[in-house]
């Protein structure tokens, strides 16, 4: 385990004290020189690769500056065009969402190399350096296994029987079901209390990328063998492990080169620049711009195919005594009440019927939740994904 | 022995009227009393003799005493029947000299005028090494602030040697303080014709050459008056001088003493400091720090305004050779640097390096810093103090036996934690910063040719600041000296010195996650130096020296039993660096003078131990290790050597100019592992191995230095150019610390570094002090191997302390001899940074987008500081003296950045600059000494 002084050295609570040794307050003050938030630096990303057998996906967007609060700028209405060194074929992407272009299911020939170019709105043109096009052997196996009840640690076997691929980088992506504690049994319609009609789904589905970067390199190894990886680890009560929960994991066999960027860009990414922390490094990538060769422009964009395995763990997998976190604990987990008279309130949309309490007269009053602990719609979608199994909810 | 006694007395006092009194007939003074007395004390008595006579009288104030009374009547009688009266039947004598002077003696009779042939050699003299007279001696009562001793001295011709021929004697000897016996190191004794002078080493030892004759040899040092002695030199003997301190000139910038060092010395790129220079310079903390002056000095710079990292001529922290009598500090600093670890009423002064390294010294690129401490008064016991706002200081000192050895102990404290648990924030009362040194130093002198040094240091710091980890870091050393001298033209040091610096980083905040990182150092060495004058033209050191290191890089364990962390603990690392050297100091002619020097350094990386090896051409990383090799214990596993190359020469272009010139090579085997910008606790110190090779560096550096107004103001211009071979620098996101193939993180990166520094001092004077200009750039190029290996695309780029503007002003105004006021002003450029400049989102996730390496600096640093010291009563004999400096650290209350750090905020990443003396700071420290 390596260990980092920076993560003691770089608590303002050691600078704190050590002001308050001087017998004084030290102060501190906004910093951003000009350079750091210059609404001008807007640099182009390229985020994708070439796929080898299949359909290329690319996502470009731009820089912001540091003290922006919205997400990244989109570049939309650029053209793109992947293009073979020798047969000079070319292959036009397709914008299907603002900054995200997709080219057709392609087959790009292993024994030539190939570019990415860019002609954005700006008319400003970009191009990727030639790169050899890798193919990506399949996933064995991805493997989960409970370390001491504390994690899953989620580990994959993969070998290349070519001996080709020597750089691997994998990705992920994780879905869940959100399972609602409660389901409501009554509805609120035209100022009366009726046995619900349109019922809320009693399931949804969330998920998220993998933002870690995983690689490995086996060029000390005699054959390309991966074994017993680890990919990804998450602690096991936390919640996507409350109901089920699947990892599609994709494999790249990469460049050399690419292996470079993409470990440089892991370790860039950890710490920000305090007088503790490690030095940062510039990193650029691949792609060049043909318009002004100072630009700099980021992102690599490599060639190969992609494989992808998924695995699914479910909640019964797991030793039944663990508690697993919920997304609906705490104030989602119990319900408040309302007594008959106040059903009134129910007109309000925040407030959620959820069932009926009955006394010994009857109906006496009226359990109920707001929407986000109720509607799983909130949290995710109620669309079903294709490959989720069937038998669950 | 008695009679040696007497006779030497006998010839202090002919020497007493010398230089009038033989040789020359004068008129005969008035000599008749007239007078009543009754009871009359004898002062009086001889006060009243003094008017009516031409006669001045010299006695001892105690002998006669004032209860001594004269009762007589006298009517024009001759003066000396008048004291033969007054003598009769007491152990009183007198005698007259016919140049108006009348001497009492107790018990003795002396002859004031004496034979013709007094000066004829006697074997007694020629024999006896030492003509010190003795102190308590017979002496004028006239000269004012003047010890009746070195009046003495100054008046008495001291012969040397036997024989009369003509050829060259060597005289040699000690220079120390009257008043405490210790050494004075780097007075200068010279003859002004012909002009032949030399300096005193780090013992108070002298040796000079001159051909059989009579001279005035004049003696100057800092702080101390200045004196001379005559000498009728026969042939080689030693001459012992003794030296008044210059008690008001306690806060002055003395350099007087070495007047025109500037421009004769041979040495160029030296910086010295007294203590006493040091302690008048402002500081935040109002006690006098060593390292915080050593930075006001041209060419040397720190990274922040807490740091005490010294970044000497565009090297790194780590290239500095930082000795505290000859032991080597790893830390020199405390609380994070804001102080640095001696305690100033230890030291005698500091000795910088920056070029033209003496070949004695080796082991570091960029620097020596040589810190001495004081010997120890031998004659009194005495001490001294200092209480100011965040610590507090003590030394004593004092004779174990009288005149021949002597102790010197010191120790400071803080006591921070007291105030921090007085605070109402729960956070600081949390915390706890505390850090301490001690210091001992021993010397005995068996003989004139013997003496043993002995030198004990400790420092410690422990801090924890409002978290659950504690800090703590030290150093012990300790070291042994025997100094023989075997002949007046040789002398041998024979030094061993053993140094040990740990830390450890103990975190229990959970009991899972509890845990101590532990780090430490030993070093052990073995040194003999010599030193040889064959004759005057020629000054020769040569000598042998050998290291071992003991390095223990890191351990990681559970600190209980619940703990998970795994232990974690990194193989001892070993090695031995051995030298041997020789210089040569050769005056070629009175304008030209050369130092010639070699070094020639081993070194061997010793198991037992594992080391990888990488696949060659790729970048070494864990997937590339293509083989592990196990050696033994002592089995070597890398050897380097070299030879460091050390030249200077100065001439002179007149007799107040001068050109210097000089090359050296140093080798470094020892690195600092710090990838932040600033020096830091958990920094490790890690050798050279199979994959980490030394640093190598050259550096060729040229200067004028001028003279004005008889010596007083001293100007001169140094530039140089450095280039390293091997330089350390790190990939992105290097980790450090219990990093097995640490090899991987590290890049072997060449670097360069020139500059020109202009230093302008006035030395002596109401307003005096310095100012200096320093352009200077430090780039570093890391452009071999693997892209990957490659910093900035293989461009020059700026280190982390290349700082090119500097402008320091250290200034003294002296109103009176109690007050005086120090000003202090400091500007340079900001300090390199790698700036985040964009953020973006790829590879699913946000990234953050640097500028190239160092590409922006952080704002310009300025500060000025004030301070006033105030003296009390200058009484020589009084119980203790005592001063008071009340100063205020920063005068404009500028905020300077200390860091520059950030962080990110709700999506949004934000920067901030933290400034630690953001405003100003009074300070009031009180010291004493007694």
């Amino acid at each position: 385990m390596p260990f980092r002084p920076g993560t003691f050295l770089r608590s303002r609570k050691l600078w704190s004290g050590a002001w308050l040794l001087a017998g004084l307050a030290g102060c501190v003050e906004p910093y951003a020189p000009d350079v750091i938030n210059d609404p001008t630096t807007s640099y182009l990303v390229v985020d994708g690769f070439l796929n080898a057998r299949g359909r290329t996906r690319i996502r470009l967007s731009r820089t912001t500056v540091l003290a922006a609060d919205k997400a990244t700028p989109l570049e939309t209405g650029a053209s793109l065009t992947i293009e073979g060194q020798q047969d000079g074929a070319r292959y036009l992407l397709r914008e299907i969402a603002s900054g995200t272009y997709v080219s057709d299911s392609l087959r790009l020939d292993e024994t030539q190399q190939y570019r990415l170019q860019i002609s954005t709105q700006r008319n400003t043109a970009y191009a990727s350096a030639f790169v050899p096009v890798l193919l990506t052997p399949p996933i064995d196996s991805v493997r989960w296994r409970s370390e001491n009840d504390q994690a899953i640690n989620i580990s994959l076997d993969a070998h290349d029987e070519t001996g080709q691929a020597r750089y691997f980088r994998w990705q992920g992506t994780e879905t869940w079901e959100i399972v609602p504690t409660h389901v409501p049994i009554i509805e609120y319609v035209n100022d009366t209390i009726r046995p619900i009609r349109v019922r809320y789904p009693r399931v949804c589905w969330t998920g998220q990328q993998v933002s870690s970067i995983r690689l490995a390199d086996l060029t000390a190894l005699s054959s390309s063998v991966v074994r017993d990886q680890l990919f990804h680890s998450l602690p096991i009560l936390s919640k996507p492990l409350f109901s089920r929960y699947s990892l599609l994991v994709q494999q790249y066999a990469i460049s050399k080169e690419e292996h470079q960027y993409w470990t440089t860009l892991k370790k860039n990414t950890e710490s920000l620049g305090t007088l503790f922390d490690p030095q940062p490094v510039q990193l650029t990538g691949n792609v060049q711009s043909l318009t002004d060769p100072t630009e700099p422009v980021l992102g690599y964009v490599g060639a190969h195919s992609q494989t992808e395995k998924r695995i699914f763990i479910s909640r019964s997998e797991l030793r039944n005594s663990l508690r697993i976190a919920s997304e609906y604990d705490g104030r989602c987990a119990r319900l408040d009440t309302l007594s008959v008279y106040e059903a009134y309130l129910f007109k309000s949309p925040g407030i959620v019927p959820v069932g009926i309490i009955v006394g010994p007269f009857g109906i006496s009053g009226y359990t109920w939740s707001i929407p986000t602990c109720i509607d799983c719609r909130r949290r995710g979608t109620d669309v079903r994904p294709s490959y989720w199994p069937k038998e669950s909810f | 022995m008695k009679h040696l006694y007497s006779l030497l007395f006998l010839l202090s006092l002919l020497l007493l009227i010398g230089p009038r009194g033989y040789g020359q007939q004068l008129a005969p003074p008035a000599k008749t009393v007239t007078g009543d007395f009754t009871r009359v004390p004898f002062g009086q008595f001889v006060r009243e003799l003094e008017t009516q006579t031409d006669y001045r009288f010299y006695y001892d104030a105690t002998a006669p005493p004032d209860s001594f009374r004269v009762s007589l009547a006298a009517r024009a009688l001759p003066l000396a029947t008048v004291l033969q009266r007054v003598f009769e039947g007491t152990p009183y004598r007198f005698a007259l000299t016919a140049d108006g002077r009348a001497f009492i003696t107790s018990g003795v009779s002396i002859e004031a005028e004496l034979p013709g042939l007094f000066f004829r050699p006697t074997g007694t003299l020629a024999e006896g090494p030492v003509v010190a007279a003795p102190a308590d001696e017979l002496a004028p009562t006239a000269t004012p602030g003047r010890s009746r001793y070195v009046t003495v001295a100054e008046y008495k011709v001291y012969e040397i040697g036997m024989g009369g021929g003509n050829g060259p004697a060597t005289l040699a000897g000690h220079i120390r303080d009257v008043k405490t016996g210790e050494p004075v190191i780097g007075a200068t004794i010279f003859s002004e014709s012909p002009s032949v002078g030399t300096s005193t080493d780090q013992f108070g030892f002298y040796s000079l050459t001159l051909p059989a004759g009579r001279y005035t040899l004049q003696v100057r040092s800092v702080g101390s008056k200045n004196t001379r002695r005559q000498v009728i030199l026969r042939g080689s003997g030693r001459l012992e001088i003794e030296v008044e301190e210059d008690i008001t000139t306690l806060k002055e910038v003395v350099i007087e003493g070495e007047k025109d060092k500037n421009v004769s010395s041979t040495q160029m790129g030296l910086e010295k400091l007294d203590i006493k220079t040091i302690k008048q310079v402002p500081t935040a903390f109002g006690e006098a720090d060593i390292l915080r002056v050593v930075l006001t000095l041209p060419g040397v710079k720190s990274v922040g305004e807490g740091s005490t990292g010294l970044n000497v001529r565009g090297g790194a922290t780590d290239q500095n050779l930082i000795l505290f009598n000859d032991m080597t500090v790893y830390n020199p600093s405390h609380l994070f640097g804001f102080f640095s670890a001696f305690n100033p009423d230890m030291l005698q002064g500091v000795e910088l390096y920056k070029s033209a390294m003496p070949a004695k010294y080796g082991g570091r690129l960029s620097s020596v810093l040589d810190i001495t401490t004081r010997e120890g008064n031998k004659k009194k016991f005495s001490g001294a103090g200092g209480i100011g706002p965040l610590t507090s200081r003590l030394t004593l000192e004092g004779p174990i036996i009288k005149e021949k050895s002597s102790f010197l102990i010191g120790a400071r404290t803080s006591y921070s934690d007291w105030i921090l648990r007085r605070l109402s924030d729960k956070k600081f009362r949390q915390s706890s910063a505390a850090f301490s040194d001690l210091s001992a130093h021993l010397t005995h002198q068996f003989s004139d040719r013997d003496a043993v040094y002995a030198t004990g240091y400790y420092s410690s710091d422990r801090f924890r600041l409002a978290s659950d980890t504690t800090y703590r870091y030290a150093n012990k050393s300790a070291s042994l000296k025997w100094r023989h001298n075997f002949s007046n033209q040789l002398y041998g040091v024979l030094t061993g010195a053993f140094s040990h610096y740990d830390y450890d980083i103990t975190s229990e905040g959970n009991e899972v996650n509890s845990s101590r990182l532990k780090y430490s150092i030993n070093q052990t060495s073995v040194r003999a130096d010599f030193n040889y004058y064959p004759n005057p033209k020629h000054s020769i050191d040569f000598g042998v020296s050998s290291l071992l290191y003991n390095v223990s890089p890191g351990g990681l364990t559970p600190l209980s039993a619940g703990s998970l962390v795994v232990p974690n603990i990194l193989d001892r690392e070993q090695a031995l660096e051995s030298a041997v050297y020789v210089s040569d100091k050769m005056d070629v002619n009175q304008r030209l003078s050369v130092s010639v020097g070699l070094r020639y350094s081993l070194y061997n990386a010793l198991g037992a131990r594992t080391v990888y090896e990488y696949a060659p051409g790729e970048s070494r990383s864990e997937n590339t290790i293509i083989d592990t090799v196990s050696y033994g214990a002592g089995k070597v596993l890398a050897t380097y050597h070299g030879p460091e190359y050390r030249v200077s020469a100065r001439y002179s272009l007149s007799d107040n100019s001068s050109v210097k010139l000089s090359y050296n090579r140093t080798r470094q085997y020892i690195t600092q592992l710090t990838n932040t910008a600033s020096v830091s606790p958990a920094d490790t110190w890690k050798l050279a191995d199979n994959n980490i090779r030394p640093q190598v560096g050259d550096q060729v550096s040229v200067g004028y230095y001028r003279n004005f107004k008889s010596n007083t103001i001293e100007t001169s211009v140094e530039t140089y150019y450095k280039s390293l071979r091997d330089f350390v620098d790190y990939k992105g996101g290097a980790v450090l610390l219990l990093n097995r193939q640490i090899e991987t993180d590290i890049i072997n990166a060449e670097g360069k570094a020139y500059g020109v520094e202009v230093l302008v001092r006035k030395l002596t004077g109401k307003v005096n002090g310095w100012i200096s200009y320093t352009y200077s750039r430090s780039l570093v190029r890391a452009n071999a191997g693997t892209p990957a290996d490659q910093i900035n695309n293989g461009r020059y780029y700026a280190s982390n302390f290349d700082k090119p503007h500097d402008v320091t002003l250290v200034g003294n105004y002296r109103f009176s001899r109690r007050f005086s006021t120090s000003l202090n002003f400091n500007y340079s450029t900001g300090r390199p940074i790698t700036l985040p400049i964009a953020k973006y989102y790829a590879g699913n996730s946000l990234r953050v987008f640097y500028s190239d390496r160092n590409a922006y600096r952080v704002p310009d640093y300025l500060r000025a500081d004030l301070a006033l010291n105030i003296e009390g009563n200058h009484k020589v004999k009084k119980l203790a003296h005592s001063s008071w400096t009340v100063g205020v650290y920063n005068l404009t209350g500028r905020q300077n950045p200390y860091s520059i750090y950030f962080k990110s905020e709700n999506g949004q990443i934000k920067g901030y600059k933290l400034s630690i003396f953001g405003r100003p700071i009074p300070t009031v420290t009180y010291n004493f000494k007694f």
